[in-house]
């Protein structure tokens, strides 16, 4: 897919807690002058909610304190995920690059993940609207947001998964049905792990970015957060993200 | 369906065919909603959309709660949702409260 621009900014970015991370990601939204891939990971653990659930209704909010585990509301749609073994990245461009509809952005959007996945020797696929799939089973999910003329996606790349761990974190509507859900679950997600690929996380964002770089024909450069785009990190993490006004407000 | 002071709540969780989940909550009183929240892991463009249309369904009958629905979300693209989707969700949901 070409672009005229030809120049691909890469945050390879290191270990930040939950709410560092969605703030970054919303001020390289606001503030990044060129398109720009962010490849990053989550410490201590956490949950992340779609921007329309209910922190209450999805997750096992004193357990998750308990644990340890950060729980942050996402400014994007789409589900409730646990961020432990995997690399997340965030991809930033604007709206006109994508002339589309929204699935069609987010289909291209999700494609380096299958040439990444390919990289290694996996055969992936686009499932549904938002999920990588690699032998029918989900390694990845992505969800996007659109503000001022940009667009946001960011989206899990799975290392590993726990799934025992994950539900003891998540809600289920019913909790007669869990072992089964948890069963169903187990059969439905994999991970670079469970594919028998292994590859350290450095490396791995190496050929991400390399990924996207290839997709949209253009050339990596390799740019850290800038100290403005820290600075409106740093306000977004104080003012919105650590706060329950925002993770609680549904 | 639970009842104080007159109010009643009804929730309701919907799968969406394609595998998206729809969660509302409606509280109604003397048959008109005094509260809506549609929760899920769907996708609305602008998402604040959805937060008008909760604060506008306020104080409707269901028939103008749907209406406000139509109206609110004609014009935006949505994922793995349709109008139709958050008109059925709603109007069980407040059967519920009922």
């Amino acid at each position: 897919m070409p672009n005229s621009s030809k120049s691909l900014r890469v945050v390879f970015d290191t270990e930040h807690n939950a709410y560092e991370n969605m703030a970054i990601d919303e001020a390289l939204m606001f503030l990044s002058p060129q398109i720009t891939l962010r490849l990053y990971f989550w410490k201590p653990p956490a949950v992340s909610i779609g921007y329309f659930q209910s922190m209450r209704e999805e997750v096992d909010v004193e357990k998750a304190r308990k644990m340890g585990v950060d729980l942050v509301r996402r400014i994007t749609g789409g589900g409730a995920v646990y961020h432990k073994h995997e690399i997340t990245y965030s991809f930033v461009a604007p709206k006109d690059m994508f002339p589309g509809s929204v699935l069609s952005s987010y289909r291209k959007i999700c494609y380096p993940l299958v040439l990444t996945l390919r990289k290694l020797g996996l055969h992936g696929q686009i499932g549904g609207v938002n999920d990588i799939v690699v032998e029918g089973k989900k390694i990845s999910g992505s969800a996007q947001t659109r503000k001022r003329g940009r667009i946001l996606q960011h989206g899990t790349f799975l290392m590993d998964v726990d799934v025992d761990e994950m539900f003891q974190l998540l809600l289920v509507p019913s909790e007669k049905l869990k072992d089964k859900m948890i069963e169903d679950v187990k059969k439905r997600v994999t991970s670079l792990r469970h594919l028998g690929v292994d590859i350290d996380r450095e490396e791995l964002a190496k050929v991400m970015a390399e990924s996207f770089a290839e997709f949209f024909e253009m050339e990596i450069e390799e740019i850290p957060l800038t100290n403005e785009e820290m600075k409106l990190a740093e306000k977004l993490r104080v003012e919105k993200y650590e706060r329950d006004e925002w993770n609680f407000r549904r | 369906m639970s009842a104080t002071s007159g109010i009643s709540e009804g929730r309701i969780i919907k799968k969406i065919p394609g595998g998206k989940m729809l969660k509302v909550v409606v509280r109604v009183r003397e048959g008109r909603i005094i509260h809506a929240r549609f929760h899920g892991d769907y996708f609305v463009y602008p998402e604040e959309v959805v937060e008008d249309m909760e604060r506008e369904i306020c104080g409707k009958t269901l028939d103008e709660a749907k209406d406000i629905i139509e109206k609110y979300l004609a014009s935006v693209e949505m994922v793995g949702i349709s109008i139709q989707d958050f008109r059925d969700a709603l109007e069980e949901a407040y059967e519920k409260a009922r």
